[in-house]
């Protein structure tokens, strides 16, 4: 990695960076029209698998925070109910990332998204069952969300990976 | 170590996540709360009964007694003193969500899914 002048500036730009695009892309995918409900790829979780791969948990928890509320802010749901869906997803998914990159299994980007990504959505039928709804008849759902979750994972792991080998590695990243 | 993008660990993972997921859903099959049942409303209050049982349930109305059907296909109205039929004619309800309804007799079956009568879903969030 390129040395900076200044280290804390150099990390709050970086995470600036990734807070902003996470933001930017959860607002984005929350306008693309889906036949299933509930259901979004998560790319914003990919950028807050770079931050807590790259720099550690606290800075992919910033990440993380970012895109929550940059990202309800954009797409005007800041402290809707879905804001509550939208925070304890991303709670989960980043709590559960942070411990996965920490065991020591050899887990690939690809894993530890995959668990991020189921974290996310049990969570958040925690929430919609226990609380917004109060219908556990929701948890029905669980095994159809949860395989599009790990699905969705798989892919947010290789698009992380690659965003990681590009920000580490300039000269081998693939040319856009 | 640089981290890898997919390891055989990943793959086993991904198995068991997939395997876990449907697993979530065992301790539902067969459980109470997935039943379909009928709530009966009338003027004598409410009874719930399971759709699964056969056999006629009578209620009592202002108008006289409606006669309740209950066979594989659900639960109908076989007969009502009210002048239209409308209850008659409608036929079978089977599907969570679904109403029969006599009104002149003030009889009025739903059947839900769940052990709980009053489970009211009525916000959809994205």
């Amino acid at each position: 990695m390129r040395s900076a002048a200044d280290p804390n500036a150099s990390r709050l730009a970086r995470v600036g960076l990734l807070v902003a695009l996470a933001a930017a892309v959860q607002a984005f995918e929350s306008l693309i029209p889906l036949p299933v409900p509930w259901f979004r790829l998560g790319l914003g979780n990919a950028l807050i698998l770079v931050a807590l791969h790259l720099w550690g948990a606290k800075e992919g928890i910033w990440v993380a925070l970012g895109k929550v509320f940059v990202g309800s802010l954009l797409s005007g749901r800041l402290l809707s109910p879905a804001f509550a869906l939208s925070l304890s997803g991303t709670a989960a998914a980043t709590l559960v990332m942070v411990l996965a990159l920490r065991v020591p299994i050899p887990l690939g980007f690809v894993g530890v998204s995959a668990l991020g990504a189921e974290a996310h959505v049990l969570a958040q039928l925690a929430v919609a069952s226990a609380w917004l709804l109060r219908a556990p008849a929701l948890w029905g759902l669980a095994p159809v969300l949860g395989t599009l979750a790990v699905a969705s994972g798989v892919v947010t792991g290789l698009v992380a990976h690659g965003i990681a080998r590009a920000i580490e590695d300039p000269a081998t990243a693939p040319t856009a | 170590m640089r981290r890898r993008a997919f390891t055989a660990w990943d793959a086993a993972l991904l198995v068991a996540l997939l395997a876990g997921n449907f697993a979530l859903l065992l301790p539902r099959i067969g459980a109470e709360g997935w039943a379909l049942r009928a709530e009966i409303l009338s003027d004598g209050g409410a009874r719930i009964l399971p759709l699964s049982r056969t056999g006629q349930v009578e209620v009592r109305g202002p108008l006289g007694v409606s006669r309740l059907d209950f066979g594989p296909q659900g639960v109908r109205f076989l007969g009502s003193p009210c002048p239209n039929q409308a209850c008659v004619r409608s036929g079978w309800a089977s599907r969570p969500g679904q109403i029969i309804a006599c009104l002149p007799n003030r009889v009025a079956v739903r059947v839900f899914s769940g052990n709980v009568a009053k489970e009211e879903v009525d916000a959809v969030s994205r």
